[in-house]
């Protein structure tokens, strides 16, 4: 022990090489069973904007609606799937039309949407409701998949939205939107984004096309869903869609103040002075739901907390929520 | 305050007034050092009455009778016996250190701990710490708290605190009557406490006294030694890792002495020759470092003055640097806290401390990134710091009571985090975000009196009240603790004790769930928005000794609520710059309950204990996991702990510990589902965990031993050290990844961080 002790330098190299070694090892997790998953977003309200007096027939989409099933009479869709494990990376997902799907109107059986493809670019089985889904009706609907499970989920369609008092002011930096908006007794969330139109002239090519506008509402309960990551990811999709929650105004009248940056404007909107304000009122599951899908989504980097996903629908897996969206059509100064 | 003064006044004339005895009080000492002994055991040798000496070695023992036989024990010195016969204040009662044979033979009688009412607490033998294996040689005291029942670790190899249940940020860890806010050195792996500074050090898990408050579930009360009176002294050691060196010693004989400790890692040093060697133009390093001082000096035989100042940094750099990048970044992190502290002694009944305390922790990051001519820069920042004042009074009226009452200020001053990211090209800046985080002024303020009264020769009741008011901005809050905490004796050597307490917490630590280990918690104050956590705690226990005191044996049930707790949102990152109140999910409530087992052997040549822990613990927020209560990232079912020292000789002693626990919760991801996207109604596929927290670690278990060698020479005694940590090589988990195999399967892999290590170090004292 003693000549051991005396050779220091023999001992330190030994623990330096025998620290370093942190080791890997495969683990075993439990296999996940596969689960039924039945997703749908359900729309009622406006689908569309449509600009007045366009010979070109221009169109600003509802946020929410299936834009593979754009056509004359734009129907919601709905789908059933499975899980996969996540050993089984390289699997997609089965989509499958050979469940039952009921939907149901207070105690009603309102319709029975068959499975189908809905155009060649989209493949999958879907269902598709042709239903014109009324606001504050509360619709319940069953899926059953082909092993006999029974898969639920209840909706009550948002209040539409009518926005009144709408005032308007300017300064040199802001549009300054103010307006009125009666709030039902549910908890909802209301989901606001901006657009302006302009006209375009390239070459031979000319036409009308929008852009999103950033904004921000000056109330407490306004947040936005997807974290401000802006310098780190250019162009955000998300970065304009803000969302005020009613937990303040719940079932009463509420004024919202719109400030819009001018700076940002396009060239192109002052040819048309007119900006457009989507406001779509969310169920409480689909704000829910929502939230949790861009937590999920922003959730890319090592230093993100966990997010799971908000499903509504009993004895499975997914989402069936529902949006109730208006549009407002903003006249402004040059 | 002039009112809470005038009522304790009151109060102490009435308590003045009961019936005839006499009065013992004084300061007990290390005879060889002078250093104040803290926890001694006062008591009469025929009866049950008695006390212990407080942090500053003072004592007050009023009897009703008019002559007594007084015992003072203390584990590892010999007791000493006086006869008193009228009211006697000693102003030194010193005491001397065993000899180590008479020791191993002869069982000092001591009180019961079955008589006392506090429960749920354990005061630490520094002298036993310094026998326990430890990671690379370096001695930790909370590595061996961690070996304590309710009172369990983090990660593999992390000294934070998890104390029934409570996160690391519930616990009050003082020293020398200070909060530190961060107490990890080497991203967790070390305290940042140096066992040679410490005089004492004792831990509260439940059954909390009135006069702590401000956190939920632990008190650490951690004193610095005092310095040598006598004579100068040393004591020093050298690591594979650190090394570190105290001095102490008088500056006037009997009147001022200082103690002066300082610690450092040469990590860098020894690994920048490799480091270079590998990578050309690249220098990287780490080193962390802690330094403490104290003088006191005693002005007369009642006042006493005490300063003290703690310090320590760690800093980890790196820098590669060739014709066309330069890249470096670095992250340190640190407290400073100091402390002045004046102890008078009013009459033999009546003792005062006063306390001005300072606090700061500080981390901070830079991340630089040039390429050519573009020039990428990335600074985080956060920071806590905090003045205070404190006053405690201790009051003995009488033989039955014991009062406590005293009030605590403390102006926190927080920047919870500072962001600024800066892109330039061409020397031109391009992009500058600098996102100054609010700051957060806030006060706290506290008030408290309790009292430890027998009621009978059986039951005896701690009750008391804590106050706290705390204002931020325009909002106030406010609450009354109330604290209760009895023991009934079944016999003289056993007992049966209950106690309740409700604690308030006015800042939180805002921490990554993701276990990534890097110090960059947040502290954030309870604001507007975000109101204080709270908890209520209830325990029941019994307790019972053998062989005077030699056995002890434990048995306690607890269960705690806590509300308002706060979490980070879901998929929120701490270097995001936004509001941190906009990132955290609030409302929060926690269950934690259970019991605990703690088998001890205190004294001869075998020590150590056995403690066993079964404990739920369990979270709820609104916005998490559906809304669903789900495990707390740190549940275990079981915990269990074995410690044991050998004395072979005088000059050999081994020791070995065992840890056993469930495995730690956390998320992997379990399936991938199919969903809608919210925006234009698509199909994705996303990875899902399954239930928050739903997977578990496989469960730890980890062997270390040691063997010290010591030797006495003339003017000094040097131990050797050889420790062996996690002796039989288990690969316990440190974190679990995903990987995805050439033919797209996805395997899951652990990291165990620490196999088999052992180390040696050389202890030295003079």
């Amino acid at each position: 022990m003693k000549k051991l002790i005396h050779k220091p330098s023999l001992l330190i190299a030994l623990l330096i090489v025998t620290a370093s070694c942190s080791q890997i090892i495969d683990i075993d997790i439990p296999e996940h069973e596969p689960m039924w998953t039945f997703n749908g977003n359900i729309c009622a309200g406006e689908i569309f904007y449509e600009l007045e007096n366009s010979n070109q027939n221009f169109r600003i989409f509802n946020y929410f609606i299936s834009q593979t099933t754009i056509g004359d009479d734009i129907p919601n869709v709905l789908s059933l799937s499975k899980s996969i494990p996540i050993s089984n990376r390289k699997s997609n997902h089965t989509f499958y039309d050979d469940g039952e799907l009921f939907i149901f109107q207070g105690d009603n059986l309102v319709e029975t949407p068959p499975s189908s493809v809905d155009n060649s670019f989209n493949p999958r089985p879907r269902y598709l409701s042709e239903l014109d889904y009324e606001p504050e009706k509360t619709y319940r609907f069953k899926m059953i998949a082909n092993d006999d499970t029974e898969l639920s989920a209840t909706q009550t369609i948002p209040k539409k939205v009518e926005p009144r008092n709408v005032r308007v002011n300017e300064s040199s930096s802001e549009t300054i939107v103010h307006f009125t908006i009666d709030d039902p007794l549910e908890t909802n969330h209301y989901l606001f984004q901006c657009h302006e139109i302009h006209y375009y002239s390239s070459g031979n090519t000319s036409g009308y096309s929008h852009g999103q506008q950033e904004f921000n509402i000056t109330s407490p309960n306004f947040f936005w869903y997807y974290e401000d990551f802006d310098f780190l990811e250019e162009g955000n999709q998300y970065q304009f869609t803000g969302v005020l929650s009613d937990a303040d105004f719940n079932g009463q009248s509420h004024e919202i103040e719109m400030r819009i940056n001018k700076n940002t404007h396009q060239q192109g909107m002052y040819q048309n002075k007119k900006i457009v304000i989507e406001i779509s009122s969310m169920s409480f599951d689909m704000h829910r739901y929502f939230q949790s899908y861009a937590q999920t989504i922003f959730g890319f980097s090592p230093f993100s907390e966990p997010a799971i996903l908000n499903f509504n629908v009993e004895n499975g897996l997914g989402a069936v929520v529902a949006v109730t969206t208006t549009f407002l059509e903003i006249e402004i100064e040059l | 305050m002039t009112k809470f003064y005038l009522t304790m006044t009151l109060l102490i004339a009435v308590m003045s007034t009961f019936g005839q005895s006499i009065t013992i009080s004084g300061f007990v000492e290390d005879a060889e050092s002078a250093e104040r002994l803290i926890g001694v055991n006062v008591f009469l040798v025929e009866g049950r009455r008695g006390t212990v000496t407080n942090n500053f070695g003072f004592f007050s023992l009023t009897i009703p009778q008019n002559e007594a036989q007084i015992r003072f024990s203390y584990v590892g010195f010999d007791a000493v016996d006086i006869t008193v016969k009228k009211d006697t204040f000693i102003a030194v009662l010193p005491m001397k250190l065993s000899d180590t044979d008479l020791e191993r033979v002869t069982v000092s009688s001591t009180a019961s701990r079955a008589e006392q009412t506090q429960m749920s607490s354990v005061n630490i033998d520094i002298k036993q710490v310094k026998k326990i294996p430890a990671l690379f040689g370096e001695i930790d005291i909370l590595r061996t708290l961690q070996f304590l029942p309710g009172v369990q670790s983090g990660n593999e190899g992390n000294i934070g605190l998890y104390v029934r249940g409570g996160g690391p940020d519930q616990n009050l860890i003082l020293i020398d009557g200070v909060p530190v806010y961060n107490v990890s050195h080497l991203f967790g792996f070390y305290s940042v406490f140096n066992a040679d500074a410490i005089k004492s050090a004792e831990l509260i898990k439940g059954g909390f006294p009135a006069r702590f408050g401000g956190r939920l579930s632990s008190v650490l009360d951690i004193t610095m030694k005092d310095g040598d009176m006598k004579r100068f002294r040393g004591e020093g050691s050298i690591g594979l890792i650190s090394s570190k060196l105290t001095l102490e010693g008088p500056l006037v004989k009997d009147k001022t002495s200082f103690m002066i400790s300082g610690r450092r890692t040469y990590i860098d040093a020894l690994a920048q020759p490799f480091i270079a060697m590998a990578e050309p133009g690249t220098r990287a390093g780490y080193f962390f470092g802690d330094f403490n001082i104290k003088v006191n000096h005693k002005f007369s035989d009642k006042d006493r003055v005490y300063a003290s100042y703690f310090f320590n940094t760690d800093k980890f750099y790196f820098r590669f640097e060739d014709a066309f990048n330069d890249s470096r970044a670095n992250l340190n992190w640190g407290n400073n806290v100091a402390s002045v502290r004046w102890s008078h002694l009013f009459s033999s009944k009546l003792f005062m401390n006063v306390t001005a305390t300072y606090t700061r922790y500080e981390w901070g990051s830079r991340v630089q990134d040039r390429d050519n001519d573009i020039d990428i820069a990335l600074r985080l920042r956060s920071n806590i710091e905090d003045y205070g004042f404190k006053s405690d009074f201790e009051y003995h009226p009488n033989s039955q009571n014991h009062l406590r009452f005293g009030t605590n200020y403390i102006r926190h001053n927080f920047r919870p985090s500072i962001f600024q990211f800066t892109v330039q090209e061409f020397n031109q800046v391009e992009e500058d975000v600098l996102n100054l985080a609010e700051q957060f002024i806030s006060d706290e303020a506290a008030l408290y009196v309790e009292n430890d009264q027998i009621i009978t020769d059986r039951i005896k009741v701690n009750y008391g009240l804590h106050y706290n008011f705390y204002r931020i901005r325009d909002t106030y809050y406010q609450s009354l603790q109330p604290r209760v905490s009895g023991r009934y004796l079944l016999d003289s050597q056993s007992s049966i004790k209950l106690s309740f307490a409700r604690m308030q917490q006015f800042l939180h630590l805002l921490s990554s769930n993701n276990g990534i280990g890097l110090p960059s918690d947040l502290w954030v104050p309870a604001t507007e928005m975000i109101p204080p956590m709270m908890a209520d705690q209830v325990a029941l226990g019994w307790i019972r000794t053998f062989k005077e005191n030699t056995y002890e044996v434990s048995v306690e049930g607890f269960y705690k609520h806590m509300s308002d707790l706060i979490e980070y949102r879901a998929g929120s990152a701490f270097i995001n710059p936004n509001d941190w109140q906009s990132r955290v999910e609030t409302g929060g409530t926690g269950w934690v309950y259970g019991g605990e087992v703690f088998l001890q052997k205190r004294t001869g040549d075998f020590t150590g204990w056995v403690g066993y822990t079964l404990s739920w613990n369990n979270r709820q927020f609104a916005n998490l996991n559906n809304g669903n209560v789900y495990p707390y990232r740190f549940d275990r079912r079981h915990d269990v702990s074995v410690v044991m020292t050998y004395d072979i000789t005088k000059k050999i002693d081994v020791s070995a510990t065992w840890v056993y626990g469930t495995g730690i919760a956390t998320n992997i991801p379990l399936y991938y589902v199919s969903t809608q996207n919210p925006q234009f109604g698509e199909q994705s596929s996303i990875a899902q965990f399954g239930d928050l927290n739903s997977f578990r670690f496989p469960a730890y278990h980890r062997g270390d031993i040691s063997i010290n060698f010591h030797k006495k020479k003339k003017k000094h005694e040097r131990t050797w050290n050889i420790s062996i940590y996690n002796v039989y090589n288990r690969l316990n988990a440190f974190f679990i990844f995903d990987e995805v195999q050439p033919n797209g399967d996805v395997k899951f892999r652990q990291v165990a961080l620490f196999p088999i290590l052992p180390s040696v170090s050389y202890r030295i004292a003079f």
